[in-house]
């Protein structure tokens, strides 16, 4: 079927990029270019909304604009523009939003060239028949190659003819790129009076507007006052209202095939409106959803404790808030011996799982104790069975155990030559096999190895920064299960085990991770006024004991008029630091010493 | 008396009065102090004196004259000052803030070595009636170790000119946890101060002050301290000690015989306020306390500009009427001087927390604003409640902060 005539003029496209090659900038410029705000709101870049996504320089939720632009042929077209987080932990999101779009920008740094989420981001962008249209960025940089760039275009499969080139700092090559779009990217398709199909490709609580569903209808119409229902769960609600952006709200009557927007709907309950869900007309309701609805599957686990326990219903309400801005945060209840009643939470990655814990403390106030990251580990017990471990404390003991096996990543370093030998040696000690390696030029390479998702946790990012001077980028994907030799470390304190320290390890590495991790503990837990041993232990075999000291004295000798207001604020920071610890019996355990495992050294 | 009630603000009844000289300094200390040769001699310190008149006089202006009970002139060395000077300078005070309340108690502090004969009689003449001298240690080299020339025969010309002037009511300031020191010294030390038959005795923990030469030869390596556990000792030891002798330990750092605690001090514990003149001099008046500005300099230009400007910090509101020499204002809440009140009084080891005056000051028992903290505490084992006060144990003293940081 083809596109119909009020479909012939929308394009509905997405930017995709490796980080900091110039995503959001460009963004800015086609929006100015096409008047959809004055240079005066571009104060900032107008898609990353929140407070958090600016400081870190990366966009974590999808949004789309709309942008009304006048052709070189005559004619006014629709341009929906469609952001995609940039990291490699929101793939999901990623691939959701590029589901939404028949085309998509590629830029690529004409310095940096083709990094490894550029590649991973093409990847998924293909996954979808995406028309891609290369943009060499940045080209009025001294250091810019574009040529060079050109190459590796043409080495990783596109056609170095169609790249523009460009600056979206000076807005060099913008209006090439919006006859591009319009040229190249095809128009949506759609039927029009078929039953409603539309993709949620991302999805917002706003505490006055209730749920908010950004949406790219596939086939069919909402319109306003329309009851519609989700088709994974078979929920009805109303369209009490549908919008788009230019970028502010702009209210519309009705959203049909090939268009995009959002519905304002009376959704209250957060998980009801989860990205990748299919919105179809409870009166005429489609027969198949829209391919692609996964829950998102974590990664990563950790547990999320309140400091104070009267907070717990208050970190359940933030993370209930927090999922439905993202569907792939998975959290269920826990109790720890150690620090009482929390959550065990699932995350796509470190980043991922940072954010949220950044928001949780950031937007909802909530001091927090947060355990280790880990991975999900599957378990065969000596009857047969598996069992998912997520926490290393609900380990079986050794006795029920036949066998471990954790998850293996396909890892993707791009990365200068000359650096390929301290990445190797990186990939090494992190238990890494080698898959393989390709030139993508003269100067740079694409190593791929199998690597173990813990170990990745630990430091690989920091370590690999620093081993290439900063120049590796790094991307992986979750490959399945490898059986290994894994044991589990237990932490105890004042000859009590901590629960919420306990790890999962390979067998090589614990003797020395145990170590190191004692000794960081006696440099992390604050003196009391008795001494507290500290020992490591494999299988109740205690392998490393460190001791700290008992405090002997701790007093302001002198406190007179000039020193109140000092003194006070010198208890005051005391008392603070208290607040982010948790008392465990009578010692008390600051945040810091459930993170000590990430920072031992091999 | 006939007339309109006065509405002005009621002078605080404690004043402190900063002299920012000393000899030289010192390698721990961090107060406001410049060696007086390196500042300009006398004609820094007749402006000093100048500016001093001139922020007291201000005060004079504004505050209800309601008369003050205490007086600590404090530094610095005061006693660096020629006998001219502190003629001039106690003139000054007993002009714009006397006459003093009777029977008030007026400290100066002097340094062995720099207040002969003629300075005590004068300091007497107007009308000082207790001196702080900074003994530190008898242990010379020790001393010397840390910037300090003092003489330990120094100190005993000096006790006695005092007792010859008749002070009636002398203390001495030890210091314990220098470099160097061992507890054998330090019992020594406090057996040569105790024959010296002081009424009062200061003995406080050497406490590195970031920026000090001392901090940063520690940091170094260059100097090592004796450390904690023989500090906690040594703070054990000058108790003891001095109790035997007949003092009462009554404040952390403080002992005294039987009514020679040092009232000026008491009114800080007290929490009570207290009016502050001189460079980084700081004062208390309800719920404001206020610092004045540190340098000499800049404490010397805002009081000649004489008037404080409508941006600068409290500039006005605070019904009192801070001199434009205070920068550094802040005003409390109520839970910060709640917060203030008990853990200065708490450093009062024998009296506590009076819960009597407590409840008369805020209207509620401290038990009704820190409960969780206090049975806490109780369970272990560092604070005891009682019904009248709540008190430090003989163990929280050496670790009274980790108490102290239960009430701020």
């Amino acid at each position: 079927m083809d596109a119909t005539p009020e479909q012939e003029r929308i394009r509905n496209f997405s930017i995709i990029a490796h980080i900091d090659h110039g995503k959001s900038t460009l963004a800015d410029r086609l929006l100015e270019f096409t008047h959809a705000v004055s240079e005066r709101e571009m104060v900032d870049q107008v898609l990353d909304q929140m407070e958090l996504e600016r400081e870190r320089g990366i966009t974590i939720k999808a949004q789309a604009v709309r942008l009304a632009y006048q052709a070189k042929d005559g004619e006014e077209y629709e341009l929906n523009l469609i952001d995609t987080p940039g990291h490699v932990d929101f793939n999901y999101e990623v691939s959701r939003a590029l589901a939404a779009c028949e085309g998509a920008l590629l830029v690529v740094d004409a310095s940096q060239g083709v990094e490894a989420q550029t590649l991973a981001n093409l990847y998924l962008a293909l996954d979808h028949d995406l028309t891609i249209i290369p943009v060499i960025n940045k080209i009025d940089l001294p250091s810019a190659d574009p040529e060079r760039v050109k190459h590796e275009l043409a080495e990783i499969g596109l056609d170095p003819a169609e790249a523009i080139l460009a600056s979206a700092k000076t807005g060099f090559g913008t209006e090439e790129i919006l006859e591009a779009i319009v040229r190249r990217i095809p128009p949506p398709k759609g039927d029009r009076q078929a039953p409603l199909r539309a993709l949620i490709f991302d999805s917002h609580y706003d505490s006055y507007r209730g749920v908010i569903a950004y949406v790219r209808v596939m086939e069919g119409a909402i319109r306003v006052g329309d009851r519609f229902r989700m088709m994974s769960t078979g929920h009805d609600f109303d369209a009490l209202e549908l919008a788009c952006f230019r970028p502010a709200v702009e209210p519309v009557e009705e959203l049909a095939a090939g268009e995009v927007g959002c519905v304002i709907s009376n959704i209250k309950e957060v998980k009801e409106s989860r990205v990748g869900d299919t919105i179809t007309s409870a009166e005429r309701p489609a027969k198949e959803p829209l391919p692609g609805f996964r829950k998102a599957t974590p990664m990563v686990f950790c547990g999320l404790y309140p400091t104070d326990n009267d907070d717990y219903d208050d970190l359940r309400d933030a993370l209930e808030k927090l999922q439905l801005n993202d569907a792939a945060l998975s959290y269920e209840p826990e109790t720890s011996a150690a620090l009482g009643f929390g959550f065990r939470c699932g995350f796509l990655g470190l980043l991922h799982m940072e954010i949220i814990q950044e928001r949780l403390e950031r937007e909802y106030k909530l001091n927090l104790i947060t355990t280790a990251p880990s991975v999900r580990f599957k378990v065969t017990k000596t009857g047969g069975t598996v069992v998912e471990v997520d926490n290393p404390a609900k380990l079986p003991p050794p006795t029920e155990i036949e066998s471990i096996a954790e998850p293996f990543v396909r890892g993707t370093i791009i990365v200068p030559t000359e650096f390929v030998g301290p990445v190797m040696e990186l990939c090494r000690e992190k238990r890494g096999v080698y898959r393989a390696m390709e030139y993508l030029d003269a100067a740079r390479v694409m190593l791929t190895y199998s690597l173990p998702l813990v170990e990745i946790l630990l430091d690989f990012f920091d370590k690999l920064k620093s081993r290439t001077k900063g120049y590796a980028s790094f991307d992986y994907d979750y490959e399945g299960h490898v059986e290994g030799d894994l044991v589990k470390l237990d932490i105890l304190v004042s000859e009590k085990p901590v629960d919420a320290l306990s790890c999962i390890v390979h067998r090589e590495k614990a003797y020395n991770r145990g170590r190191q991790l004692a000794e960081k503990l006696r440099q992390i837990i604050p003196r009391q006024l008795f001494e507290i041993p500290i020992q490591a232990a494999i299988g109740g075999r205690v392998i490393a004991r460190e001791t700290i000291k008992a405090m002997r004295k701790d007093v302001l000798a002198k406190c007179y008029g000039g020193d109140v207001t000092r003194k006070r604020k010198l208890l005051e920071k005391q008392k603070e630091g208290k607040k982010r610890m948790k008392a465990l019996g009578n010692v008390e355990i600051p945040q810091e010493a459930f993170m000590a495992v990430l920072q031992v050294e091999d | 008396m006939t007339g309109a009630p006065d509405r002005r603000a009621g002078r605080p009844p404690h004043l402190y009065v900063h002299v920012p000289f000393c000899a030289r300094k010192c390698a721990y200390c961090d107060f406001v102090s410049y060696p007086r040769a390196a500042a300009g001699g006398g004609p820094a310190v007749r402006r000093y004196l100048e500016t001093l008149a001139r922020e007291a006089g201000w005060y004079a202006g504004r505050l209800a004259p309601t008369p003050i009970s205490t007086v600590y002139v404090g530094g610095g060395t005061p006693s660096v000052l020629t006998s001219s000077e502190l003629r001039a300078l106690l003139a000054v005070l007993s002009d714009t803030c006397g006459p003093w309340a009777e029977g008030a108690e007026v400290t100066a502090e002097v340094n062995p070595g720099t207040a002969d004969a003629g300075k005590l009689a004068v300091l007497r003449e107007a009308g000082v009636n207790r001196l702080s001298v900074g003994v530190q240690s008898f242990d010379e080299a020790l001393l010397r170790r840390v910037g300090r020339f003092v003489k330990p025969d120094e100190v005993y010309t000096t006790v006695q000119a005092a007792r010859e002037a008749g002070f009636a009511n002398l203390s001495l300031d030890l210091i314990f946890g220098l470099p160097g020191q061992t507890l054998e010294g330090l019992e020594e030390d406090l057996r040569r101060a105790v024959d010296l038959e002081p009424e009062h005795l200061s003995v406080y923990a050497l406490t590195l002050e970031e920026g000090t030469p001392l901090a940063e030869e520690v940091a170094a390596g260059r100097a090592v301290l004796p450390g904690e556990a023989v500090e906690a000792e040594m703070f054990a030891l000058a108790s003891a000690v001095l109790r035997q002798a007949g003092y009462r330990h009554y404040e952390l750092s403080n002992f005294a015989q039987p009514g020679r605690e040092a009232r000026h001090n008491l009114a800080y514990w007290h929490n009570e306020d207290y009016l502050a003149l001189g460079p980084a001099a700081s004062g208390h008046a309800g719920l404001l306390r206020y610092r004045n500005a540190p340098g000499l300099g800049e404490y010397e230009r805002l009081l000649a500009e004489g008037r404080r400007k409508p941006g600068q910090a409290g500039a006005g509101g605070e019904g009192f009427p801070l001199s434009p020499a205070a920068v550094e204002v802040e005003r409390l809440s109520l839970r910060q001087a709640m917060g203030e009140t008990a853990f200065l009084a708490l450093r009062l080891v024998e009296e506590g927390l009076d819960r009597e005056a407590f409840r008369r000051r805020f209207g509620r028992d401290p038990l009704d604003v820190w409960g969780g903290e206090l049975a806490r505490l109780e369970r272990e084992g560092l604070v005891e409640v009682a019904p009248t006060a709540v008190r430090l144990t003989a163990k929280a003293l050496p670790v009274a902060n980790l108490v102290f940081s239960a009430f701020v």
